[in-house]
């Protein structure tokens, strides 16, 4: 027994006698990986832990018999044990910090502490906000990672690296098939490969680099209780900032992240917005990039694709039932953070999603090159192509929905390429954009929504996900049209 | 009192919990909010944000209109 902690009597006694029935129990009490002592084990039970009753395995006489002893001593104790318990804990606990702990009389008011309270008040807080989305995300990930890197590498791959493919591929297997899976257009070294490291690594590098810093300084519970308001007006808490936060970087993690919502509405409306309005950093550098020579449209997506964040959102939190999303987050002192601990931080989180996606970049590049060798995709593609007319986009913008498809940033990076050869004029930029921003989410995502939310869940919003994104893009296309903006 | 009635800057000892929700108990309990415990309210808008001893929590004001205080007892 500890020596520290010594709970109310009606508790002390209750935990004794439960401790003595679970130590005549034959059977294992618990998995081999829970080794709990039977004074944790009876403290959890009198706490009503739910996990540890389902993973519990007493005979139906102690079950009984522990419940007995859990009532009468709710009688006794006459308020609740996890109360009690807890006011316990945190009287030791101060107790302990008391007795150790000597603070200066007077009370210096530091750095952190102004910083702090410049971050929560919002005439200042807002403009940081703006501040930091500026200069952290727009110049740092936008215009360093998707424009200087992605330019340099992508320069640096296709100068050395494809013509050399192309060639020794070419000498090698005399076959067209053959070649065209390893190189060419749509190959895996030239297409798959060249996706991945030469525009979706840096731009993926450079914001989680920026996510880790703004995580480790403190700041994501501030970025939470500023928009708490706003977020409860799409159905959200503050607490659903930190997950839509992430999903500008990967929606597939994001999407993975919103477990740590508290109701089950919650994480529906977050995946929902998450597969439908949050484009992720491989996907939003590159339209960054197409967009960057026309300033108005970029300002025209961005303003469209929140817009409809916010509006969807408000109509979801409308019609789903449920209960209403509570909020309450700590508040970690403001830290200057450690470098080693961002990179390692930036490299793990690199790691995971460098694994992950590409795999799923050589699958698709597989696909694409089966699909086309079959003639499976030339079918998909001529019944998207009477959709692409419709929008005013080019017949040769078809495969990039379908690639799109794969991967969100795929078909972004399908549609880079296609500007590179100026195919595309400033409407036809800004609606492939649009459509391709709400279009379905990835291959991964989808896989993650299905593992998370269910068949049925993932299955009604693909379902609506899939004509709504259409649709917009013809709304944005015919009213740039009708306005007779010049973009 | 309420915390969602009473004026930033308010240092105050917590009096009671007054909600049947025990998740939400349980979160305050967690961030170290419970009756007998001294805090101070920092601020209302855009979020409650109190102090307690040295840590900070924040909250809407649904959970601040289950928080009763105390005149403090310092």
């Amino acid at each position: 027994m500890s020596t520290l902690l010594s709970y109310p009597q009606p508790i002390e006694q209750a935990v004794a006698q439960i401790e003595l029935i679970l130590a005549q129990e034959t059977e294992r009490l618990l998995p081999p990986h829970l080794p709990l002592s039977y004074r944790s084990l009876a403290l959890l039970l009198l706490q009503d832990d739910r996990g540890l009753w389902q993973q519990l395995t007493v005979s139906d006489w102690a079950y009984q018999q522990i419940h007995a002893i859990i009532e009468n001593m709710q009688q006794q104790l006459g308020e609740s044990p996890v109360a009690a318990i807890a006011r316990t804990r945190q009287q030791t606990a101060r107790q302990l910090e008391q007795s150790v702990l000597s603070e200066p009389a007077t009370t210096q008011i530091t750095i952190a502490e102004r910083l702090h309270q410049l971050t929560v008040n919002p005439l200042t807080g807002f403009p940081i906000l703006l501040g930091i989305l500026y200069f952290g995300i727009y110049q740092f990930v936008g215009q360093f990672g998707a424009g200087i890197l992605v330019d340099a590498i992508e320069t640096a791959f296709e100068t050395y690296v494809s013509p050399v493919v192309n060639h020794v591929t070419a000498v090698l297997f005399p076959w067209q098939p053959i070649q065209d899976l390893i190189a060419n257009d749509y190959g895996l070294i030239t297409l798959g490969i060249r996706y991945a490291v030469a525009i979706v690594l840096p731009i993926v590098a450079t914001y989680f680099l920026m996510f880790s810093l703004l995580e480790d300084s403190g700041y994501l519970p501030r970025l939470s209780l500023m928009l708490d308001r706003l977020f409860k007006i799409i159905g959200l808490s503050g607490r659903a900032v930190i997950p839509m936060v992430l999903g500008l970087g990967c929606d597939t993690m994001a999407t993975m992240v919103t477990r740590t919502l508290e109701t089950k509405r919650e994480r529906i409306i977050a995946t929902f917005l998450l597969s439908l309005a949050i484009p992720c950093a491989a996907q939003w550098g590159v339209i960054l990039g197409l967009l960057s020579q026309r300033p108005l449209a970029l300002l025209i997506w961005a303003g469209f694709i929140t817009t409809i964040f916010l509006v969807m959102g408000f109509l979801t939190a409308q019609l789903l039932p449920g209960q209403k999303a509570d909020f309450f987050i700590e508040v970690p002192p403001l830290r200057l953070p450690r470098l080693k601990n961002i990179l390692l931080k930036t490299y793990v989180r690199m790691k995971w999603y460098f694994w992950e996606i590409i795999p799923l970049f050589l699958w698709a590049s597989v696909l694409i090159w089966l699909g086309r060798l079959t003639g499976l995709f030339e079918l998909i593609i001529q019944g998207i192509q009477p959709i692409a007319l419709w929008l005013g986009l080019p017949a040769a913008s078809a495969p990039i929905f379908l690639y799109g498809f794969f991967r969100r940033d795929y078909g972004a990076a399908g549609l880079f390429d296609l500007q590179q050869q100026g195919a595309l004029d400033g409407v036809q930029l800004l609606t492939a954009a649009v459509v391709l921003t709400l279009f379905l989410p990835c291959i991964a995502q989808l896989q993650i929504m299905i593992k998370e939310r269910g068949w049925k869940m993932t299955l009604a919003m693909a379902t609506f996900i899939i004509p709504f994104a259409f649709v917009m893009g013809y709304v944005v296309q015919r009213s740039i049209h009708l306005l007779g903006v010049n973009l | 009192m309420m915390l969602s009635t009473v004026k930033p800057g308010t240092i105050a000892t917590v009096a009671a919990l007054a909600t049947n929700n025990d998740a939400i108990v349980k979160k305050l309990l967690a961030m170290g909010i419970y009756p007998g415990v001294e805090i101070e309210l920092e601020r209302r808008f855009p979020s409650y944000v109190i102090k307690i001893g040295r840590s900070r929590a924040a909250f809407d004001q649904q959970i601040a209109h289950y928080i009763y205080l105390r005149p403090c007892d310092c």
